[in-house]
Order: structure tokens, then C-alpha cells, then sequence
């Protein structure tokens, strides 16, 4: 269901070219979209605007993706916020163990996946769109 | 100067591989000669043993016969006499031979053969005369043989006067008896002195021998113990080099593996993604070559990632274990959102699919690994089914347990093809020319899977009718498995 203000996303991708064309892609359907390049960036963003679902890359400079994860998963604020692993790494033990006790709602590896998927995904994980989308 | 250590860990691993086998293989050979060695040097010491004991039963009889010959004169003792003399002295060529520069080893066989010793404990008295003549217990015990012969050559002696005594006389009449009784009587005597030093001697040759046994039976252990020890630390080193090695091959591989995905699927996504948008796009304004170009790149992008996950989990299934994480979910719920993700593709291609399921199939399994058979038997089955064609996705539970049955009214799979359906990167010639964005490598990997999970796959197929597969689960659902392989991406749907 529509709501009268658009759902904020935040997007944690150091790589530029990749965010622009995922923020176009989400603007366009609707949802409002900020950006971070790091995790520090993305934990001070979040922590001020509160997103409503985070599109998060692992491999980021400094503190890594999964480790964001943890940290917000600890907080108050993060404990709920629906998150999607965005990334180009296939799961090793480490991963696994933070998407387990982290939760993520989806764990998509980019280059298999096509920009109609992931906002569908985003859709889906903020409940605006059932799962069996066929 | 550079560590042993330092220089093993910089050589190849075939070299490490090189050196831990010539280690083996010259720790087993010495270990094996040295068995060898013990058994023959026991062996041998107790066949001296038992040498010593027919020379001094010998000696004894020989003894005995001189006594009884000093009484009886009768020339059939004084034989007997003789013929038991004929062992030690038979051991006397033997041990004379044998202390020669160059010994002829026919002469001290035979020699022994005529101490009596067992044709089978000849060799072994030879060997251990000329291998161990210098050691100190072999060579003490070879002192009181040779005191040992001396007397033997005092015996000999003895019965010679005695038999010359005898001869002599007459025995006319009752003086000449009694003068030769008097003659005898000091041979006699020296024959009983003689056996008693004798019977000390061949005590002293026994306890000689006995003590060397221990000795070398003490030493051979060490030797054994030693041996073992240096067998166990080998084996250590051997297994630390090889965990090492492995764990150096495994992190760099892991590496190597965590660097293609992202280098490649990186530069990967932004192409795809912007072939995603161009698509999008108005395509009027470019020539017919154009949008073929367009459509080009799009496929080959989708095939190269495609490729990429694929032999991505492919090399991370071989390298490591998969691991499954079965917990009860029910199946139908699986398939119907396994079959959601694909009819978008089956209905582009104007493909049915329909469904035939219990209301519920609750079952052990690992969503993930079972997401990945549903994907690629259904992908398959679009990708091989002409336009009008039907899919069909059923379960059904049976004695054996779950059944999945993928069917489809496709091209079939020729029958000269059927026995690599599931080989990895098999591509048949008609799938090819189809869909050349395969990779041969789905159907292995969910074969690869249902194996470790303890399930089955099994197919039937008709050239121009389609081919149907059968997946069978287990009745207690996918077996659960530890290891270091997540293959696919995981889902954690809410």
C-alpha cells in the first residue's frame, strides 16, 4: 500500500557507476534514495535518517558490510530495518554466520541478478508487493 | 644459512610431495631390513642353541660309550664311541672354515650337516658366525667352543689309549685282567675328569650364548622402538607439511576464487545493468544490426554471469564440503515459488506449466540446495521446450520417500548423449545449437547435490517428445552434512 511519504532507501556501494544507475532505477518507482560509500558514512546516515531498508554491498572499504550489519543488528534503531546484501562475493562460512544470526532479507549476488529483480526484491521486503510475483 | 625449514617451505609442493615419499619409502626399507635382521639373528642364535645342545648330548653319549667300553672291551662301544665324536667334530670343520679370510662355505655346511644341525639352521649358523664373529657375546661363546674342542681332542685321545690298552692284552688269565684293569683305571678316570669340564664348559657356552640373546634381543628392541619413534615423528612432519600445504593451497585458492568473483562480476554488473537500461530504452533510433547488437550483448552478459556463478560453485563444490542445512519446510510451498521465479521466461516463450501437488509435503531439506534442483530442472525444461510446449511440476510421497518429477514436451535428449547428461560442462550438440548461453553444468551440479543430500536422479527422455526427471528424497528428508560450502546465494525471506 502507498504511503503518503516515499519509502527512504539507503544504498552502501563504494562503487559510484553502480549506485547511480540502482538510484535511478529505485527513484523511479517511487522510493526516495541516499548513498554511502563507506560503512562509517552508511552508520552515520542511518543512525540520522533511519531508512527504511538498507541495499548493502560486503566489500567496502574499512569496516566490511557484514560487520555494518552486525553493528546495526546490536542497536536499537538497526534492529529491525529490512536489509539486502547486494554484493558480488559468494558466501564463504564468515557470511553465513552473519546472514544467520543477522538476517538479512535477501542476499543478492549483482552480476545475477537484473535491476528489475532487486527492486522487486525491495518491494517484496517492505511487504508493497507479495512474494509469488509471477 | 638458510633452516631446513625455510628451505622445504620454499620448495614446490611435487617437491615436498617428492621428499615426504623417498622419507617414507627409506624409513620403511630400513624398518623392514631391520625386522629382517632381527628374526635371522634370532633365529640363528637359536639355532645355536639347539647346535649346542645335540654337541653336548653327543659328547655325553661319547663319554659314556668310552666308560662302558672300558668295562665291556667290546669293540661295538668303542664304534659308538667314535660315531658320536663324529658331531662335534663335524662343528669343529664347520668353525675352523669359518674363521678362514675366505672361508669355503660348502666345507662349513657340510660340516655343520654332519654336527647334525637341521639342514634349514645351516645358513643361519654361518651367517651369524660371519656377520657377528667380532661381538663380544658370539665371540666369548666361541672361546669356550674352541676350549670345548680341545678337550673333545683329549677324549679322542683318551679312547685311543684305551682302545690300544685293550687291544694289547690278552686277557689269558685272571693276572692279565687284573693288570689291565689297573691300566684302564687312569683312563678311566681322566674320561670322567674330562666330562665334568666338559659339562662346565657347554654350561658356560649356553649362559654365554643365553646372554648374548638377551643382549641382542635388548638392543634389536631398542633398535624397533627407535625405529617406530622415528616412523611416528616422520608420519607428524608428514601430516604438518601436508595441512600445511593444503591450507596454503586452500587459502590461496579461496583467494583466488573471492578475487575472479569480484573483479569479474563487478565490471560484469555495470555492463549488464546498463544493457538492462539501454533495453529500456527507445531502440527505434538504431538500425535492425543495431538492436541485434543490443540483444547480443545482453545475452552473452546474462551468459557470462551465468558462467561465472556457476563455475564459481562448481570449483568451490570440489574444493571444499557442501554443507546442508535440512529443517522441516514443506516442499509444495518450495516448488510454487521455485515456479513463480521462471514463468515470467516460460510465458515470453508461450510455454504451460502446470502443477500437481498434495496440500502440504512437509520434509527435512535445505531451501537453498532445493531451490537450486527446482531452478535448474525448470530453467532446463524451458530452455529445451519448443513455443506451445507444457511443463509439468509434481510431488508426491512414496515408500521410498519424496518424489519431484520435472516433465516437459520438449526435443529430448538424444540417446547416444544420455550417459553425459550429468557429466560436468556436458553440453549435447541439440542444447547448443538451442541455447547457446548454457553451461553445462546445472544438471551436475544438482546430481552432485542429491548424492551428498542421499537423494537420487534418474531420467527418461524421447528424441522429439521431451524427457521427463525423477528426483527422489529421502523418507527422513535430505541428510544433514557439515562443511565449508554454501553453493548458491542464500535467501533469508521473512
Amino acid at each position: 500500500m502507498a504511503t503518503a511519504s516515499p519509502k527512504l532507501l539507503l544504498i552502501v556501494e563504494d562503487e559510484a557507476r553502480m549506485t547511480r544507475m540502482l538510484k535511478e532505477a529505485l527513484e523511479g518507482e517511487g522510493f526516495s534514495v541516499k548513498e554511502a560509500v563507506s560503512a562509517e558514512n552508511a552508520l552515520m546516515h542511518a543512525e540520522q535518517d533511519h531508512p527504511d531498508l538498507i541495499l548493502l554491498d560486503i566489500m567496502l572499504p574499512g569496516l566490511d558490510g557484514m560487520g555494518l550489519l552486525k553493528r546495526m543488528r546490536q542497536s536499537a534503531w538497526g534492529k529491525k530495518i529490512p536489509v539486502i546484501i547486494l554484493t558480488n562475493v559468494s558466501p564463504d562460512d564468515g557470511i553465513m554466520t552473519g546472514v544467520v544470526r543477522d538476517e538479512p532479507s535477501y542476499y543478492i549476488i549483482k552480476a545475477d541478478s537484473s535491476m528489475d529483480d532487486i527492486v522487486s526484491k525491495v518491494k517484496i521486503a517492505l511487504g508493497m508487493q507479495p512474494i509469488q510475483a509471477g | 644459512m638458510v633452516s631446513p625449514i625455510r628451505w622445504l617451505s620454499s620448495l614446490s609442493v611435487s617437491k615436498k610431495f617428492y621428499i615426504i615419499i623417498c622419507s617414507m619409502l627409506f624409513v620403511l626399507l630400513f624398518g623392514l631390513g631391520s625386522f629382517w635382521m632381527a628374526m635371522t639373528t634370532m633365529s640363528a642364535i637359536r639355532a645355536y642353541v639347539a647346535g649346542e645342545g645335540l654337541w653336548s648330548k653327543a659328547q655325553k653319549e661319547a663319554t659314556i660309550s668310552l666308560g662302558r667300553y672300558a668295562i665291556s672291551h667290546s669293540e661295538s662301544d668303542y664304534e659308538d664311541f667314535l660315531r658320536f665324536l663324529r658331531v662335534p667334530l663335524g662343528d669343529k670343520r664347520a668353525r675352523l672354515e669359518l674363521e678362514k679370510q675366505s672361508p669355503d662355505l660348502a666345507l662349513a655346511r657340510q660340516g655343520f650337516l654332519d654336527g647334525e644341525n637341521h639342514p634349514d639352521d645351516v645358513n643361519l649358523l654361518i651367517f651369524l658366525f660371519r656377520r657377528f664373529r667380532h661381538v663380544s657375546y658370539l665371540d666369548a661363546a666361541i672361546q669356550v667352543w674352541m676350549r670345548g674342542d680341545a678337550q673333545i681332542e683329549q677324549l679322542i685321545r683318551i679312547g685311543s689309549d684305551m682302545h690300544a690298552v685293550i687291544t694289547a692284552s690278552g686277557m689269558a688269565d685272571e693276572s692279565a685282567s687284573a693288570a689291565l684293569g689297573a691300566a684302564l683305571v687312569p683312563l678311566i678316570r681322566e674320561n670322567e675328569a674330562l666330562d665334568r669340564n666338559l659339562t662346565l664348559l657347554e654350561n658356560e657356552f649356553s649362559a654365554t650364548l643365553g646372554e648374548g640373546s638377551r643382549s641382542i634381543a635388548s638392543i634389536l628392541l631398542t633398535l624397533m622402538t627407535a625405529l617406530s619413534a622415528l616412523f611416528g615423528v616422520l608420519v607428524l612432519c608428514i601430516y604438518l607439511v601436508i595441512a600445511r600445504t593444503v591450507t596454503e593451497v586452500d587459502a590461496a585458492k579461496s583467494e583466488f576464487v573471492a578475487m575472479v568473483s569480484h573483479q569479474l562480476r563487478t565490471p560484469l554488473t555495470l555492463i549488464k545493468w546498463s544493457v538492462e537500461r539501454l533495453r529500456k530504452s527507445d531502440l527505434s533510433v538504431l538500425t535492425p544490426h543495431g538492436r541485434d547488437d543490443v540483444e547480443t550483448m545482453h545475452a552473452e552478459t546474462k551468459r557470462m554471469a551465468a558462467f561465472i556463478s556457476d563455475i564459481l560453485d562448481a570449483s568451490r563444490f570440489e574444493a571444499g564440503t557442501l554443507i546442508i542445512q535440512p529443517y522441516e519446510l514443506d516442499i509444495v510451498v518450495a516448488a510454487r515459488t521455485a515456479v513463480a521465479e521462471v514463468l515470467p521466461a516460460a510465458r515470453e516463450k508461450g510455454l504451460t506449466i502446470e502443477e500437481a501437488y498434495p496440500d502440504s509435503l512437509i520434509t527435512p531439506a535445505d531451501p537453498t540446495l532445493l531451490q537450486v534442483i527446482f531452478a535448474n530442472l525448470l530453467s532446463n525444461a524451458i530452455k529445451y521446450t519448443p513455443k506451445g510446449g507444457v511443463i509439468r511440476l509434481s510431488l508426491a510421497t512414496q515408500p521410498q520417500g519424496t518424489i519431484i518429477v520435472v516433465s516437459d514436451t520438449g526435443f529430448g535428449i538424444s540417446t547416444d548423449e544420455r550417459s553425459k547428461v550429468f557429466s560436468k560442462l556436458f553440453r549435447g550438440k541439440s542444447a547448443t545449437r538451442i541455447d547457446p548461453v548454457g553451461t553445462g553444468l546445472g544438471l551436475y551440479l544438482v546430481k552432485s547435490i542429491l548424492a551428498a543430500a542421499g537423494g537420487s536422479i534418474r531420467f527418461e527422455s524421447a528424441e522429439g517428445k521431451g524427457t521427463t526427471f525423477y528426483i527422489t528424497l529421502p523418507r527422513e528428508g535430505m541428510r544433514s552434512r557439515k562443511g565449508n560450502i554454501h553453493l548458491a546465494s542464500p535467501r533469508a525471506d521473512r
